[in-house]
C-alpha cells in the first residue's frame, strides 16, 4: 500500500502520541504528509461557527503536542483545528476534502460494565471513511505498551 | 479559488465558493488571523467549520490576541535574516519572557556572578596596604594585620547593613533605591551616578589588571596591552548578552578555581607558621632607605588604600530579583558567604605576609609571594596566578551584572534613556551591557590599559554609593520602625559614619591623583539624569488626557493630497488607495514646461477625470519647494485640519537599480518627516525586472 497523506484525530488522549508515532514512522518509508486534526464537538444549542475561547485554547495546546510529539519521532505535521456537532462525520468530510488515503486513530482501552469500547468516533470512522483507516489501541492495563512500561 | 476578506468593526458576510470537491464551503477571516471556513458535509447536518490559523507564527492565544512565536520574531529573508543568524551565533537563540525564572540564579552559581568583583580584591588589597605602610620601613609594615583587620571590621558592618537592605528591598535595593526613597532622589541619583562611574572603572581596572597578570607571564604581549584588554572587555560583553545563568556557568569554574586555591594556601600557609615550618621559597625583597614615622595620616592612608577591598560589595543587594526564590533569603545568604570569604581571605594573605614579613616590590605581586612562601613555584603555584588572572578578568563580571539593571532602574524612573529598560534576546538587558563595554573600553584606550593611571579614580564612588545607602537606611528605620530596628540603625549609622569617613580619606589622600575626575563626574550625572527626566516628564505631560480633551476620540478633519508626476500604474494605485480614504483626494501635478503640462493634461482626462487636479507651475524647476508652499498655504487657512500625503512610489526589483532613480519619494519623505499635522503615506509599487 501506497500513502500519500495520512490523518491522524487528536484529543488530548496519551494514546495520540502513539498514534502520532506510528504515522510519522508510515510517513517517513512513504514520504507522505501527515494531517493532525482535533475537533471541537459544538453544543447543539450553540451555532456552529461560535467563538468558542475556552476550547480553542485547549485545542491549540493538543495540536501543539501532537506537533511536538511528531517532532520527537522524526516527523512534522500539518494541524488542523474543526468544529462540528459530532467529531466523527467532520473527520469523514475533512479526510475526504484533503484527499487523506490513511486514518490512524488512537483508540484508548476502555471498558464499560465489563465489555471493551471501541468509542463513537472511532466507530464512525471505521464504518464511513473512505479510505484505510488503522486503529492503534493502547495496551490494556497491566499490559507493556511501545515504551516497555506498564499501563 | 475562494475569496478572503479582512473583518472590520462587523464581520463581513462569508464569501462562497465551492470546494474542490464540489461541494460550497464559505470562508471569513478575522483580524486575528483566523479563518472560519465553513464545509458542507456529504449528508444534511454534516457541516462543519475549519478554524484555519491563517499564520503559523502568529498563534492565536485567545479572541483577538496573537503571540509570535520565535520565527515571528527574526527576520526571516534578506540581510536581516543573516544578521540575526549571526546574532544567534554570537550570543544565542532568543529567550522567551517567561524564561526569565528560569534564568534565575541559584546561591552557587550567584556568588560567581555578584562576588568575583569583591573576592578577587583580595587579590591585590593587601599589597595596597602594604605600599603604604612599607614608607615607614619594617615597623610600618606591622601595623597591616591591624589595619586589615579593620577594614574586614568595616566590611562586616557594611555587609550586615546590606543584609538588611536586601530584606528590606526585595526587588533590588541598590545605593539608588535605598536613598532615593529615604533621603530623596538627588542623593539617589548622587549615589547611581557614582556607582555607574565605578562599574564603568571596575571593568577598566580588573581587566587591565588581568592583561598585565598576562604580559608579565609573556613579556612580547605588552606593545599590544591595549588591544588585548579591549578584545577581553569584548569577550565579557559577549559572554553576558548571552544572559545571566550562562554567564554565571561560564564564570562559575575560574570562581572557585580561585576561592579553592587561595583558601588552601591560608589554610597551610597558617598550619605552617603555627607548626614551626620555614618558608618554602621566599626572595627577600630591600626595605626603602628613607624611611618615613608612623603618623596618623600614614595608618589612615593604609586603611583607605586597603579599603579597595570592599569593592563590589553592593553588588548583591542591586542584583536581587536575579536570585532563585526566596530571592531576600538567598541574597542575604550569598552576601554573608562572600563577605566572609573576602574577610577570611583578606585577613589570611595579610597574616602570612605579615609572618613572612613579605615586602612589596614592582615586580612580583605581594599574593604570589606569599603563595611561593606556602607552596613554592611548582605546579600548584602556577595554577594558582593563572586562577588569579582570571578572577581579576572576571571581576569586571560584576559590574556587567550590576551596571545594566542599575542603568534599567533608573530609565524605568526616567532619569536615563527608556532603551536601557529593554531586555535583550537572551533577556539581559542588552544595551546596558553593549554600553559598559563600550565605556569601558574607551577607558582603557584613553588610559593605555594602566591600572596604575586608573586606580586613583577608583573607589571613591563606591563609598560614596556606601555612604548614602547606609544613611538611606538610617531613615527607613526610623520610619518604619519594625521590629529590631534600634539594633540595625545602630549598624547602619556606625557603617554610614564609618564609609563617610573612608569616603573624605580616599577622596582627600587620591583627590590630585585622578580622584577629582569621579568628583566632578557625579554632578555633571546628576544634572543630565535630571534633564532626561524633565523631558519624559515634559512628554507625559503633553500626552496626558485630562477631562477637558473631549475632542481627542472625534474623527479628524484631514485632506487628502496626492502628489503625481505622470500617469502609470503606479500612481493610478495610489489614487485609487487615495479615494479609499478619501471622498475627495486632490492630486498635485508640478509643471516645469508647458508641454509636458499639456501632455499630463490629456493622460488626466483619459485616466483620472473627475479627481479634483492642481496643477502647481514651477518655472524655476524646483520640486520640493513649490510643494512645501502649497502646504503651508493650505494649512495657514486651516491649521486644525491635517493633511494626509499619498505618495506613489515605484521600487526596483535590485538594489543597485535604485541608483538610477532621482529617490523623489525619499526626499518628499523626508521633508515631511517632523511636519506638523502631516500624515505620510507611501504606496510602494513594486518593479518585476
Amino acid at each position: 500500500m501506497k500513502y500519500t497523506s495520512i490523518l491522524v484525530p487528536v484529543s488530548g488522549l496519551a494514546v495520540n502520541d502513539e498514534a502520532i508515532r506510528l504515522a510519522c514512522e508510515l510517513a517517513r518509508k512513504e514520504k507522505a504528509k501527515i494531517l493532525a486534526v482535533h475537533v471541537i464537538e459544538v453544543e447543539r444549542g450553540a451555532a456552529l461557527d461560535a467563538e468558542q475561547s475556552a476550547p480553542i485554547q485547549r485545542a491549540e495546546k493538543i495540536l501543539e503536542h501532537a506537533q511536538l510529539a511528531a517532532k520527537s519521532a522524526g516527523g512534522s505535521i500539518e494541524t488542523d483545528l474543526l468544529q462540528s456537532r459530532a467529531a466523527g462525520p467532520a473527520l469523514v468530510d475533512e479526510a475526504i476534502e484533503r484527499n487523506i488515503d490513511l486514518v490512524i486513530v488512537g483508540v484508548p482501552y476502555r471498558e464499560r460494565l465489563g465489555n471493551f469500547q471501541l468509542g463513537a468516533t472511532a466507530t464512525f470512522l471505521l464504518k464511513n471513511a473512505a479510505g484505510w483507516v488503522y486503529l492503534c489501541r493502547e495496551a490494556a492495563p497491566g499490559e507493556k505498551n511501545s515504551a516497555g512500561k506498564k499501563n | 479559488m475562494e475569496e478572503k476578506k479582512i473583518e472590520n468593526e462587523k464581520p463581513n458576510p462569508p464569501e462562497s465558493a465551492p470546494s474542490e470537491n464540489g461541494r460550497k464551503t464559505e470562508r471569513h477571516i478575522r483580524p486575528d488571523l483566523t479563518a472560519v471556513e465553513i464545509h458542507h458535509g456529504r449528508r444534511q447536518g454534516d457541516s462543519f467549520v475549519r478554524i484555519i490559523r491563517a499564520d503559523e507564527h502568529l498563534k492565536r492565544i485567545a479572541p483577538g490576541v496573537l503571540r509570535a512565536d520565535e520565527a515571528a520574531s527574526v527576520a526571516q529573508k534578506g540581510i536581516g535574516h543573516s544578521l540575526a543568524r549571526l546574532k544567534a551565533f554570537l550570543v544565542g537563540k532568543p529567550l522567551r519572557s517567561e524564561s526569565e525564572k528560569d534564568e534565575r540564579l541559584t546561591k552557587i552559581k550567584a556568588l560567581a556572578v555578584f562576588s568575583s568583583d569583591a573576592i578577587s580584591s583580595s587579590a591585590y588589597a593587601t599589597e595596597e596596604i602594604l605600599i603604604v605602610l612599607v614608607v615607614a620601613g619594617a615597623l610600618g609594615l606591622n601595623y597591616a594585620l591591624g589595619v586589615a583587620v579593620a577594614i574586614a571590621l568595616l566590611l562586616g558592618v557594611v555587609s550586615f547593613s546590606y543584609r538588611q537592605t536586601v530584606h528590606a528591598y526585595p526587588h533590588g535595593g541598590g545605593a539608588y533605591t535605598v536613598s532615593r526613597e529615604n533621603l530623596g532622589t538627588q542623593y539617589g541619583l548622587i549615589a547611581a551616578a557614582a556607582l555607574l562611574i565605578d562599574y564603568v572603572l571596575t571593568v577598566a581596572v580588573s581587566v587591565s589588571a588581568g592583561t598585565a597578570a598576562l604580559t608579565s607571564a609573556a613579556p612580547q604581549l605588552f606593545p599590544v596591552r591595549v588591544e588585548l584588554t579591549v578584545f577581553f572587555v569584548g569577550i565579557i560583553t559577549l559572554i553576558n548578552l548571552r544572559g545571566v545563568r550562562e554567564s554565571a556557568s561560564i564564570f562559575a569554574l575560574p570562581t572557585y578555581a580561585f576561592i579553592v586555591n587561595l583558601a588552601a594556601i591560608i589554610v597551610i600557609g597558617v598550619a605552617r607558621i603555627f607548626l614551626g615550618e620555614a618558608p618554602v621559597e621566599l626572595t627577600p625583597n630591600p626595605l626603602p632607605h628613607d624611611l618615613e614615622p608612623i603618623t596618623l595620616f600614614l595608618i589612615l592612608h593604609a586603611f583607605a588604600a586597603g579599603s579597595v577591598a570592599m569593592t563590589g560589595t553592593e553588588a548583591i543587594s542591586n542584583g536581587v530579583p536575579a536570585f532563585k526564590k526566596p530571592e531576600s533569603q538567598n541574597a542575604a545568604t550569598t552576601l554573608t558567604v562572600m563577605s566572609s570569604i573576602l574577610a577570611f581571605f583578606f585577613i589570611g594573605i595579610t597574616f602570612l605576609a605579615d609572618q613572612y614579613q613579605v615586602v612589596p616590590t614592582e615586580t612580583e605581586t605581594v599574593i604570589s609571594e606569599v603563595a611561593r612562601a606556602v607552596m613554592g613555584s611548582g605546579i600548584f603555584y602556577g595554577i594558582f596566578q593563572v586562577a588569579t588572572m582570571l578572577i581579576l578578568v572576571l571581576a569586571a563580571n560584576t559590574s556587567f551584572s550590576g551596571f545594566p539593571r542599575l542603568a534599567y532602574v533608573l530609565a524605568r524612573d526616567g532619569f536615563m534613556p527608556h532603551q536601557f529598560s529593554f531586555r535583550g534576546d537572551r533577556l539581559a538587558f542588552s544595551n546596558g551591557i553593549i554600553y559598559l563595554g563600550i565605556l569601558a573600553a574607551a577607558l582603557i584606550v584613553l588610559f593605555g590599559a594602566s591600572t596604575h593611571a586608573l586606580i586613583p579614580l577608583y573607589a571613591v564612588g563606591v563609598f560614596i554609593s556606601f555612604t548614602l545607602s547606609q544613611a538611606g537606611m538610617v531613615r527607613h528605620w526610623l520610619k518604619a520602625r519594625e521590629a529590631g530596628w534600634r539594633k540595625s540603625i545602630l549598624f547602619n549609622a556606625t557603617g554610614a559614619l564609618l564609609t563617610a569617613f573612608v569616603l573624605v580619606v580616599v577622596g582627600s589622600v587620591k583627590f590630585f591623583l585622578g580622584a577629582w575626575m569621579v568628583i566632578l563626574l557625579v554632578p555633571i550625572l546628576v544634572a543630565v539624569f535630571n534633564l532626561i527626566q524633565r523631558h519624559y516628564r515634559n512628554v507625559a505631560e503633553q500626552l496626558a488626557i485630562t477631562p477637558a480633551d473631549t475632542a481627542l476620540g472625534k474623527p479628524i478633519k484631514q485632506l487628502t493630497l496626492v502628489p503625481i508626476h505622470s500617469i502609470n500604474k503606479a500612481s493610478l494605485r495610489a489614487l485609487a488607495y487615495a479615494r479609499t480614504i478619501s471622498k475627495n483626494p486632490v492630486v498635485i501635478h508640478l509643471m516645469h514646461d508647458l508641454e509636458e503640462g499639456e501632455e499630463f493634461q490629456e493622460q488626466w482626462k483619459r485616466w483620472a477625470n473627475g479627481t479634483d487636479l492642481v496643477i502647481l507651475e514651477s518655472p524655476y524647476r524646483a520640486f520640493m519647494e513649490p510643494f512645501l508652499a502649497y502646504l503651508d498655504a493650505l494649512q495657514k487657512n486651516d491649521p486644525d485640519s491635517y493633511v494626509t500625503i499619498i505618495l506613489a512610489e515605484s521600487l526596483p526589483a535590485v538594489w543597485w537599480q535604485h541608483l538610477l532613480h532621482n529617490q523623489t519619494a525619499l526626499r518628499l519623505k523626508a521633508a515631511l518627516l517632523f511636519r506638523h499635522n502631516t500624515a505620510v503615506i507611501d504606496l510602494p509599487y513594486h518593479l518585476r525586472k
